[in-house]
């Protein structure tokens, strides 16, 4: 259909809805009101209760640490200069290639590297306290796959980027939610209840995530 | 033959395994819902606040439809108008034939379900894989989903386990660990190779032209980067105005619908890739979908529109519990099924679905945008008695009855009263009510007079 025609039928049915409320004209600005926390605090209490581990000693340490615990050998990560607080990206295991092919030939053999990814390492540009949540943001040098297909995600947070809460950070000039093609919010490690309603980890997204707050 | 009504439906559905099952997964919800919200004390306010977001949205869905467009647009998206479901499928087979695409990968959306969306692109050869472990479970086994966000709340792990044995690489187990990891494997690679991606859109964002996906699994993030080509088919009136509105959306939605604090994937995705990005598709069509919600935005029931399906209605409706979701035999199950469904497509196939409700209010409790489902369900029979009685048409001098003495908090206990239903109700729901309307408990059950809940709904609801 139009665009003009669907719109214009929009418009017309809408002039006879009955609604309940007379429902404001301008919604305006609004944020939850939560009482005063000590930020940092919070933000470990709800992402530990999400499943997520959270470290707070220097981001090569745990990166070190991960590739041991896990028997690493392959990674796809962000740019280094990408993520604060890291000097240099790991040398033992193999990094995978990011760029992806565009148009219709050589995607799915590039895809293919990501079959059996083991570890990601990404940024975080901001957090919300209240739900133990990151913001992972697409850019250049900021590949999405990094906090999607390994098994293993270790995703880095600025400690003075934690917000209260998500219209807390909504609210805030830097969130910026349309920039970049994706900005996911992630809580917690990937996970299903479809069967029985048992809770299992690492459905399609990586089993265990770790924070490192810096 | 093939059951034709709801009463057919249910009564082949009732007292079986798949219902038990239900009821146990509906109780675990409502509980998890409940704890979440106590757990949270803005949550009240949180909810006023999100109904005057939908409310707002619908008395000016036109200028924010325009505003999406343009913004869709602008971040170098293809948007395409659907009157209906043939239209939007149309485009969609267009798309891929134009493109050459061979496979196509989905994530869980109930308005693809609607329009019969992937029965439409296997006709046109095109391989259709739902990967949505729940979904994904329904396709294989040839089934449909019973609940908008748990597809197979009434299957058991023995039967996924079977399913799976049979149809996947996998030794038989029966333990979800092993099943869990059985799909993701089988599914990787199947989205790795993919040419399409599918997904709905749970909020689109008027301002921005960002559409947004939730999935605790991660599937909905991989139908979206994978793929060269992501298709987003999004309901016409699941806009908010702006960032902000949004979440406060997604945080009401998430401990609504599963007791979490938010989803662990809120996915935001603004246009296709960008020309400095490394990975995500190269092109992004959002269809948005009108399929008779136009008219039932022009009618008395134009507040179901507000709904965000998060299924907090299914969970704690007493016929749902009972009878399951496919005994309503729409896409669209329980209290805001019966409701929806007549408004979308009609009252002479679906003119039935409004009657399975015993009004007890508990919906209108449950749900986060507080739409008044019980006074929606009188309209709908009012509109499907004025348009022609089916096997209900003897409910029409009965309801009338019914709505009088219901009103009149004394006259409805002195009917109670009368019949002896006090002495005889037992636990939360009365099963039988006294005189005539003993027809009408047969398949429905009321809620048993201390729940103060069906008056003060009605109260409100006079004013
Ligand atoms: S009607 Fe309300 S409770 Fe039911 S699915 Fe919609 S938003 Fe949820």
């Amino acid at each position: 259909m139009e665009r003009s025609d669907f719109l214009a039928r929009v418009e017309t049915a809408q002039a006879s809805a009955i609604l309940p409320d007379h429902p404001p004209d301008d919604p305006g600005q609004w944020v939850p009101e939560l009482p005063e926390v000590d930020l940092v605090t919070r933000f470990i209490e709800m992402a530990e209760k999400m499943a997520a581990e959270i470290h707070t000693v220097p981001v090569d340490d745990v990166i070190s640490e991960v590739i041991d615990r896990y028997a690493i050998d392959n990674y796809i990560s962000w740019d280094a200069d990408r993520i604060d607080g890291l000097d240099e990206l790991p040398d033992g295991p193999r990094r995978i290639h990011t760029e992806t092919p565009r148009g219709v030939d050589g995607r799915a053999e590039h895809n293919a590297a990501y079959m059996d990814c083991q570890l990601g390492i990404t940024g975080a540009e901001a957090a919300f306290a209240e739900t133990g949540t990151i913001v992972v943001r697409s850019g250049p040098g900021q590949p999405r796959m990094a906090s999607l297909v390994p098994l293993v995600h270790v995703a880095v947070l600025p400690r003075e980027r934690i917000f209260r809460s998500a219209s807390h950070w909504a609210a805030d000039p830097s969130a910026r939610m349309a920039e970049g093609s994706n900005v996911v919010f992630i809580t917690g490690p990937s996970k299903t209840a479809d069967i029985e309603s048992i809770v299992t980890l690492g459905v399609h997204g990586p089993k265990h995530l770790h924070i490192v707050i810096v | 033959m093939t059951p034709v009504t709801f009463r057919e439906r249910s009564t082949r559905e009732l007292g079986t395994e798949k219902v038990v099952n239900i009821g146990k997964a509906t109780r675990r919800k409502t509980r998890d819902r409940i704890s979440a919200s106590a757990a949270y004390p803005p949550m009240e306010s949180m909810r006023d606040r999100a109904r005057e977001i939908r409310l707002h949205t619908l008395a000016n869905l036109s200028d924010y439809l325009a505003q999406f467009a343009d913004s869709v647009e602008r971040a170098g998206g293809h948007v395409y108008f659907a009157a209906d479901a043939d239209e939007a499928n149309r485009y969609v087979s267009q798309v891929a034939a134009d493109r050459g695409v061979r496979s196509v990968v989905k994530s869980k959306s109930m308005v693809t379900e609607e329009i019969e969306l992937n029965h439409h692109l296997e006709s046109h050869g095109l391989d259709v894989v739902e990967t949505d472990l729940g979904e994904f479970i329904v396709q294989i086994s040839g089934d449909r989903p019973v609940h908008i966000i748990s597809p197979v709340m009434h299957k058991d792990r023995y039967e996924v386990a079977e399913l799976f044995a049979d149809v996947l690489d996998m030794d038989y187990s029966n333990d979800p660990v092993d099943l869990n990891a059985a799909a993701r494997q089988h599914l990787r690679s199947i989205f790795l190779g993919a040419d399409m991606g599918i997904s709905g859109v749970n909020f689109g964002v008027a301002d921005t032209g960002t559409i947004s996906t939730v999935t605790n699994e991660g599937n909905a993030r991989l139908t979206t980067t994978a793929p060269r080509i992501h298709v987003a088919i999004m309901g016409m009136e699941r806009l908010v105005p702006n960032a902000g509105d949004l979440t406060v959306m997604l945080e009401v939605l998430a401990r609504s619908g599963t007791g979490q604090a938010l989803t662990v994937y809120t996915n935001l995705i603004t246009g296709p890739r960008a020309y400095d990005e490394q990975d995500g598709p190269d092109e992004l069509h959002v269809v948005i979908l009108d399929n008779g919600r136009s008219e039932a935005l022009a009618s008395s029931s134009a507040e179901i529109l507000a709904c965000i399906r998060c299924g907090a209605c299914l969970n704690v409706c007493p016929v749902f519990r009972e009878a399951g979701g496919h005994a309503y035999g729409s896409v669209y199950p329980g209290p805001i099924g019966a409701v929806l469904t007549p408004a979308l497509f009609g009252h002479d196939e679906w003119g039935d679905l409004p009657f399975a409700s015993s009004l007890c209010g508990a919906c209108k409790d449950a749900c986060p945008i507080r739409i008044d489902i019980p006074s929606l369900l009188l309209e709908q029979r009012t509109e499907s008695m004025s348009k022609g009685g089916g096997d209900f048409a003897w409910l029409g001098p009965g309801l009338a009855a019914y709505r009088r003495i219901a009103t009149n908090p004394v006259l409805w206990r002195g009917f109670l009263v009368a019949g002896g239903v006090f002495g005889k109700a037992t636990g939360e729901w009365i099963t039988r009510l006294p005189f005539q309307a003993g027809n009408w408990t047969t398949t429905r059950d009321l809620p048993a007079p201390a729940d103060q809940s069906f008056h003060s709904w009605w109260k409100e609801h006079r004013g």
